[in-house]
């Protein structure tokens, strides 16, 4: 039953709505505005205050805004990713590698979503920081990419495994291994030398990371002999395992390979397991992170590549293992905090480098650091085209533990 | 303030980009037309521009006007598909149209890129060139919400029996409706690629509808001006109160929309005009004198809104 | 195949639980609450804090589980859904606010348990139920076989109370005629809390036994079914129990079979088409009840 409420004059309601509109533009402005006086808002604000850093070309403190997935979907690879670049710029001060130039990051969360990463990344340029660390999700990162390229900003970011990051020009880096190489050099590597002639392929179709795996994986498959079963994609969200596993399983594969990760990954190898599937099972680094441990003993023997394992022999990674420890109360650093770690450290030594907040100076610089390489909690890094070459690693699980299988 | 403009050319591009969407639910839920297929249309026309731009065929207007038109194209099929569906069931048979094409974009990768989406685009975004075509938009609503149609569409959101009655075909409006919402739903979807320069399945997700969905109950449903305070509110504060965590803005918002979704069926502007009408009533009341009655505007009789 | 056909038992028993509550909610007030999905998402995460360092018997984590939901469902009803339905106006504005209202609702739930589990994954204190026997060639957990049972126990016991109880009988004659209803001095309001209780409830119990079955889940899962439960609700009619359950069935069918036969990729677009084709020909689905009126121009 509807009686039609009695209903104010048309005209006036639009006169007080005109109202409300500009009132909220202007509390906005008001309200970003006031936040940036504040201090610290921008690095302009920041670099401003600068002036002597002991006669270096950088101001005693300097600020790099970083744009980071922390909340969303990407928030777990996000968050680690934080701590791991945490402990380095805690590092960088405490040992005044910078000389007297305090090093501090400004986190922007993405929220997971492309178009306010974009809007983060505008920001960032119109700033007067040097450089910016970019997200971990390849389509938030494919809406930083040609914001900052377009700005000249300077931008390092970490996973971020699709081809589009750093296509578009100069300005962009990512330190994490890009996948072809990695499963050239490990997964196929593992599966050659234990004479795999078949593999079953589980993917998932949720994103763009997943996909450039699979292509690769098929791709050295096919390069090199092995049958190849693509079983199906399925959302990473799937409920479904049971017709999964028995297809993947009905063709008789050697060996099979899931993207599934989370819980997800989980059931289905619980599943393929409890159809009689005995044979190995191998996967990426999303596996990493404690995530089989739900499956117990079931998981002994699970193989996966990864570019960083807490494992690693090398002076850089003990110590930042250490340091991470200290921090956050015990427990072992991820690659993704592996990651950050590395990303901050690379811009920090192009900082020292190029010993000016001048952002083309700073792109030589990192081009130069770029070319030479360094050493990094992931061991030997060098670059190619911009992009972290290696290492190239494959770890297997065991009680509990990653174990490394092979050495970079 | 004119610094704050030039640093935040993006969020004020996604802004205009987020009103549009807003626009294209508002205008068929302004005559009770529960439908999600702008956002489907949004989703065509990023994926039309994307793949316009990317292959240099036209320029940034040529591909805007081609998303726009294909839009409303869109639009009028899907409307002869539900010509007899109304209420919350025509809500969902669009939002899963909106879902289907999200899966057909992940699955057809020549055209559409695969979960990867299209991306590249060059930039062709200028802040003016949006600010025109919100203009427009706005100026064509606008003038649909006065006069004869203004009327028309009133009358089929608060009782279509008497609607019926009067002869009004709720049909042929809930046509004009629909195309309307995919025109400005393809524009939209145009002019948000040419800002972020990729497009992606997630573009035509379950996500996005309840964003767009949300703006509207917020900002109100009677009026352009409520998709405008609804994706002002919902896109554009969010990143300029920077004191609050994005979770505290998530719970935030959704309380708000809770509250103005109980108490304020009429949206923002419904509330604040309420506000309005009471305060200029007051100084009458005060002196004692009893209050004129608010003249209840009905339907027009006699000629005109025969149609 | 007759392993499959059991999975896939397994898995329509966990989508009836998870639609149920929702076509009750809906056949019988009218209110579509798409937070049904974070409403089972929730009840999980408090199951797992509560039994954090306990190891309850699984009867207990179903109770914990279902109460959550119950009292969440309850007090949505409570607040925000009895307001929006006395507040007057057509029926279907009023319908479009609760959708909103919940949507919002689910929001808020979602970003909370985001915030406090950092998007990592949660899970159940330990591995229940996990014992397998393996009958007529089919490998079947004791968990399996507890979905199945909860399900069909679930719905036949609603379906028995909805149609012998006086409480029952008072729920079904809201649902047609409000107005008449109130009447015959049948508490309106503590039937439509009712009526939320019970849908919450199926709700928590879905909860329990999703992440039991799937040894974890996080807070972004909430919305995964939910456009499946509503395909399932169109499918086999608003309201209707009997339908609930045989369109649950029958969707899982469907997804296990197209999974099987083609590329994976495809299958969510056929539920999608499925709802579309189901509105537009026979909208009150394969068991039409209550008081949906099919909205016709």
């Amino acid at each position: 039953m509807s009686f039609s409420r009695k209903r104010t004059p048309a005209v006036s309601r639009r006169w007080a709505a005109l109202l409300l509109v500009p009132a909220l533009g202007v509390l906005g402005a008001c309200g970003s505005s006031a936040t940036s006086a504040s201090g610290g808002g921008d690095g302009a604000v920041a670099a401003a205050t600068g002036g002597a850093g002991g006669g270096s070309g950088l101001p005693a403190s300097l600020q790099l805004p970083a744009i980071e997935d922390l909340t969303g979907p990407a928030g777990f690879a996000g968050l680690d990713t934080q701590q791991g670049q945490r402990v380095a710029i805690d590092q960088i001060n405490s040992t005044h590698f910078l000389g007297n130039t305090t090093l501090s990051l400004k986190y922007s969360d993405t929220q997971s979503t492309p178009q306010v990463a974009a809007e983060e990344a505008s920001s960032a340029v119109n700033s007067s920081a040097p450089l910016a660390f970019g997200p971990v999700e390849s389509t938030v990162s494919l809406a930083v990419a040609p914001v900052v390229e377009r700005g000249k900003l300077p931008t390092v970011f970490t996973q971020s495994s699709d081809a589009g990051v750093t296509e578009g020009g100069d300005y962009t880096y990512v330190v994490t291994a890009p996948y072809q190489d990695l499963i050239d050099q490990t997964l196929g590597a593992y599966l050659k030398a234990k004479g795999i002639r078949s593999l079953g392929i589980i993917s998932t179709t949720d994103n763009p990371g997943s996909v450039v795996v699979t292509q690769a994986l098929v791709a050295f498959c096919n390069q090199n002999g092995i049958k190849t079963y693509v079983a199906g994609d399925v959302p990473q969200t799937t409920t479904d395992f049971t017709a999964i596993a028995s297809k993947t399983i009905s063709a008789k594969p050697a060996a099979v390979f899931t993207l599934l990760y989370g819980p997800e990954g989980v059931t289905l190898i619980r599943q393929l397991r409890a159809d009689g599937y005995t044979g190995p099972i191998v996967g990426t680094e999303s596996m990493a992170g404690g995530v089989l441990t739900p499956l117990g003993s079931a998981a002994n023997g699970i193989v996966y590549f990864t570019d960083y394992t807490a494992g690693l022999p090398g002076a850089v990674n003990k110590t930042f293992t250490s340091l991470y420890a200290k921090m956050y109360g015990g427990g072992l650093p991820s690659n993704y905090a592996a990651e950050g770690y590395d990303a901050v450290w690379l811009a920090a030594r192009a900082l020292k480098l190029a010993d000016s907040t001048d952002r083309t100076k700073v792109l030589a610089a990192l081009q130069s650091v770029a070319a030479t390489g360094f050493e990094g909690a992931a061991g030997d890094i060098t670059f190619k085209d911009r992009i972290e070459q290696g290492p190239y690693l494959l770890v297997k699980w065991e009680n509990g533990k990653e174990v490394l299988l092979t050495t970079p | 303030m004119t610094g704050w403009f030039s640093g935040h050319e993006i969020l004020i591009q996604n802004t205009m980009v987020y009103f549009l969407l807003a626009l294209s639910i508002q205008v068929p839920m302004r005559m009770g037309v529960f439908s999600l297929g702008g956002v489907g249309c949004y989703a065509i026309g990023g994926y039309v521009t994307a793949d316009l731009l990317l292959h240099g065929v036209t320029g940034g207007v040529g591909a805007l006007l081609i998303s726009a038109v294909g839009g409303g194209v869109v639009g009028c099929v899907v409307a002869v598909l539900v010509r007899r569906v109304s209420g919350l069931y025509l809500g969902m048979i669009t939002l899963s149209f909106v879902l289907i094409l999200g899966v057909l974009a992940g699955n057809l990768g020549s055209i559409t890129g695969g979960q990867s989406g299209l991306y590249g685009v060059p930039y062709s975004a200028t802040s003016l060139s949006f600010l025109v075509v919100c203009l427009i938009a706005i100026a064509i609503v606008a003038a649909s919400e006065r006069g004869r149609i203004g009327r028309t569409t009133e009358t089929l959101r608060t009782d279509h029996l008497l609607a019926a009655s009067m002869g009004i075909d709720a049909g042929r409006w809930q046509l004009y409706a629909l195309v309307a919402s995919g025109v400005i739903g393809g524009a939209a979807g145009a002019m948000n690629v040419m800002t972020l320069g990729f497009v992606a399945p997630n573009d035509a997700g379950f996500a996005l509808a309840t964003t767009a969905l949300t703006m509207v109950v917020l900002g109100g449903r009677r009026s352009w001006l409520g998709a405008l305070i609804g994706a002002v509110i919902i896109q554009l504060l969010p990143s300029v109160i920077t004191f609050l965590s994005p979770t505290q803005v998530v719970v935030i918002s959704g309380v708000l929309v809770v509250v103005v979704a109980t108490v304020m069926p009429d949206g923002l502007i419904g509330a604040v005009a309420i506000v309005w009408t009471l305060l200029r009533r007051a100084p009458k009341r005060l002196a004692g004198k009893p209050p004129a009655p608010t003249p209840v505007p009905a339907p027009a009789q006699g000629a005109g809104l025969r149609s | 195949m007759a392993q499959q056909l059991f999975n896939t038992l397994v898995l329509g028993s966990i989508y009836v639980l998870f639609s149920l509550g929702m076509s009750i909610g809906w056949g019988v007030l009218g209110n579509l609450n798409l937070a049904q999905g974070a409403i089972v998402m929730f009840s999980s995460y408090i199951a797992s804090i509560v039994g954090k360092n306990h190891n309850f018997p699984f009867v207990v984590v179903l109770v914990i589980g279902s109460l959550v939901g119950g009292v969440v469902s309850v007090l949505m009803e409570s607040v925000v859904f009895r307001a929006i339905r006395r507040s007057g106006g057509d029926e279907e504005e009023l319908e479009l606010r609760v959708v909103i209202a919940s949507i919002a609702v689910a929001s808020v739930i979602v970003a909370l348990v985001s915030d406090y589990t950092a998007n990592n994954t949660f899970f159940l204190q330990s591995n229940y139920l996990t014992s397998s026997y393996h009958v007529l060639g089919i490998r079947m957990t004791t968990l399996q076989l507890t979905i199945v049972g909860a399900g069909l126990i679930l719905s036949g016991a609603l379906d028995l109370w909805m149609r012998r109880s006086k409480a029952g009988l008072a729920v079904r004659a809201v649902a047609i005629d409000p107005e008449t209803a109130s009447l015959m001095a049948i508490n309106e309001r503590r039937l439509a809390q009712m009526t939320m209780f019970l849908a919450g409830a199926l709700a928590g119990v879905a909860g329990i036994f999703l992440i039991a079955y799937y040894g974890g889940t996080t807070a972004q899962n909430s919305s995964a079914l939910l456009v499946d439960a509503f395909a399932i609700i169109i499918i086999g009619g608003v309201g209707s129990i009997g339908g609930a359950v045989v369109g649950a069935v029958l969707f899982a069918l469907l997804e296990t079979l197209l999974t099987a036969y083609t590329s994976g990729t495809w299958a969510p677009a056929v539920s999608f088409a499925f709802i579309i084709v189901v509105i537009l020909v026979r909208p009150q689905g394969l068991f039409a009840s209550s008081r949906r009126k099919v909205d016709r121009v």
